[in-house]
């Protein structure tokens, strides 16, 4: 087509001399898909779970989910994406809800479970880490304190998954049909 | 004419058209007629080139036809108001409101010298003052904007002689892309682009404690481990790379990781802007605007990555060139900005010992008609100003009012107050061509015969002192 004059994408207005896609706009491409989808979240759920969140704002939340109601809202909802409902939690036994957390994210971006060694790496991290994810029941007096202690595991856990998600080819390209 | 005959003599037509331009594309980049010279590449000359856009007027570098000028101008000079429009003391000529003390300055201190006289016979010829094939046609060095940019094809000449390592951050822009990186029916040259905060674009955002390990966090004090990258980000990549099936997925996690650790080891975004203030912006009386910081940065980025060959950046922050109303105010205060920036960044570069290597190339698309039109403005024109500071190890500046190099007349085409009123290279002075500029980049980075790339103008080279301004 160059040879013919009809370079699809040289000819296109808008379109710089050059190949569509390269390092440095996949770099920003890849900050977007996490920086803006993937680790963007409403504030909703933080707020009201927080026990330390003033009464002003927790009239702002209620400002955000009317938001976040008409649409108005980036990202994913904590409320929602990052419910319990969503997976299943196993009483007294931390690693094996963080399991099921990380294969319910896995699912929701790349309809399938981690690989083992996925799942191996990011359980070190986890261990490694430092931070203890309490997706668990636990037996606490304090509940509105676990149920906020739960939600910022929850999303601890969700931002480290999708940065390394988003390092797979899964995530840009179409799988070929063969 | 029968319809038979028009629709053959049309089709002709429409055939001639559709092979013309290929007919008349330039010439591809004939690498074996460039004579390279490597032993001067390797001296490690660095460029800093700072593109006006818009087209400034050459008057604030240049007042020397003052009174001719006012005498043929529709508006008098004098609505500029005695505390706007002064020439320094002295035979300098520089206008005094706008950039001239910091000019004088540094022309005293040999830091720069001021070409006045660059001025394009052929668009004089064709009547051409488009700001968009001007830019074009001085970012290529070329008149045919169907030519790669010039450092476009500086990449190539280097990359044929085993110079060019995309790792190494050859060439830079803090001003976004322009056609000096432009391409031809080969790809374009694609630079790296960093803000002037120099916020890593291939940096992953993994500054929260939650991507670190416990070990990591505890090796520093307080904080700092978050300036490192985590050990994550690596495991991250070669678990991916392990259950990638596309190729290009994994180049790009190879590249990205490559060039965001030379951009960390060259300069640290700037988290802090405090300690940037007092590294940088205090110690060589930087101006808080984003020009004076981009240059800032610039000459911090060549000091500590030797490897980086040119950086381009604008003015940003400071505003357009195209003066064509109400310049009072608005251009003699740019024009402050800019040259009390270049005085800042000159300190810097001393500050650093780095004058001899890096040097400041300013220039843009032209200068402009010297009438001051109704709305006390200036119309495009011809004739510009070329400022060339530092690079003392190839630049000869000889100091003083010696280093202002050409002298205009003014041509008011037999018709005062017509509205047009040109300065134009005066008989028997030194005058250079645009493209004379791109030459003088070619020739700092080792390119021998640059005029086989720059339409047959050699680098800018005027007689100063009787000696060679041009040293290489």
């Amino acid at each position: 087509m160059v040879n013919m004059g009809q370079a699809s994408m040289r000819y296109k207005l808008g379109k710089l001399l050059r190949v569509p896609m390269d390092d440095t706009s996949f770099a920003f491409h890849q900050q977007y898909i996490v920086n803006e989808i993937f680790k963007t979240w409403s504030r909703d759920a933080k707020l009201s779970l927080d026990p330390n969140t003033s009464d002003d704002d927790k009239k702002n939340s209620d400002y955000i989910m009317s938001h976040y109601r008409k649409g108005e809202r980036r990202g994913i909802s904590s409320s929602k994406f990052m419910s319990p409902k969503q997976y299943t939690t196993v009483d007294k036994d931390n690693d094996q809800t963080n399991k099921n957390y990380i294969n319910y994210l896995f699912n929701v971006v790349l309809g399938r479970d981690a690989k083992a060694t996925e799942m191996a790496a990011l359980i070190d991290h986890i261990n490694l880490n430092g931070f203890k994810s309490y997706l668990a029941n636990v037996d606490s007096e304090n509940k509105d304190r676990q149920e906020y202690v739960r939600f910022v595991g929850r999303y601890y856990l969700q931002n480290i998954v999708f940065e390394y998600i988003s390092r797979l080819d899964e995530v840009y390209f179409f799988k070929e049909i063969k | 004419m029968k319809r038979r005959q028009f629709l053959k003599a049309s089709m002709a037509a429409a055939a001639g058209s559709l092979l013309l331009p290929r007919a008349l594309r330039a010439k591809e980049l004939d690498l074996s007629k460039v004579n390279f010279d490597t032993s001067v590449f390797d001296k490690g000359n660095q460029t800093i080139v700072i593109f006006l856009a818009g087209g400034p007027s050459s008057l604030s570098g240049n007042l020397s036809n003052l009174d001719e000028i006012e005498a043929s101008s529709q508006k008098s000079y004098a609505s500029f108001g005695a505390a706007y429009l002064n020439k320094i003391e002295g035979e300098y000529n520089l206008w005094k409101e706008a950039g001239g003390t910091a000019m004088k300055a540094m022309l005293d201190n040999k830091d720069m010298s001021i070409i006045r006289t660059c001025y394009s016979e052929d668009r004089e010829k064709e009547s051409n003052k488009s700001h968009g094939s001007c830019t074009q046609q001085n970012m290529r060095g070329s008149h045919d904007v169907g030519n790669p940019g010039l450092l476009t094809n500086l990449s190539r000449i280097m990359k044929a002689n085993g110079k060019y390592d995309n790792f190494q951050l050859p060439f830079l822009t803090l001003d976004g892309e322009n056609d000096f990186y432009a391409g031809d029916r080969n790809i374009g040259l694609k630079p790296i682009s960093l803000s002037y905060t120099l916020s890593n674009p291939f940096k992953r955002n993994m500054t929260s404690s939650i991507y670190y390990s416990e070990a990591e966090r505890k090796a520093g004090p307080n904080d700092e481990y978050q300036l490192k990258v985590p050990i994550l980000d690596r495991i991250f990549d070669d678990l991916a790379k392990g259950f990638n099936s596309v190729d290009k997925m994994n180049d790009y996690l190879k590249n990205r990781k490559m060039i965001s650790d030379k951009i960390e080891e060259v300069a640290l975004e700037r988290y802090d802007e405090n300690e940037f203030h007092d590294k940088y912006l205090a110690q060589y009386s930087y101006q808080s605007s984003r020009f004076h910081r981009t240059l800032a940065s610039a000459i911090e980025l060549l000091d500590a990555s030797p490897s980086t060959r040119t950086i381009t950046i604008g003015t940003g922050g400071l505003g357009g060139w195209d003066d064509h109303s109400y310049s009072r105010v608005s251009y003699t205060n740019r024009m402050t900005n800019l040259f009390d920036g270049l005085e800042a960044g000159m300190r810097h570069l001393e500050g650093i010992n780095k004058k001899g290597k890096i040097s400041i190339v300013v220039f843009g698309e032209f200068g402009r008609n010297v009438n001051l039109n109704s709305a006390l403005g200036w119309d495009h024109g011809n004739l510009q100003n070329v400022f060339v500071l530092g690079g003392s190890d190839y630049f000869n500046h000889v100091g003083g009012t010696d280093a202002i190099i050409g002298e205009t007349k003014v041509d008011n085409g037999g018709r005062p107050k017509s509205g047009r009123i040109w300065l134009k290279p005066a008989e028997g002075s030194y005058a250079c061509d645009p493209y004379s500029i791109a030459s003088t980049i070619y020739a700092i980075h080792g390119i021998k015969n640059p005029e086989i790339l720059s339409e047959n103008f050699k680098p800018m080279n005027p007689q100063v002192k009787g000696q060679n301004f041009f040293k290489l």
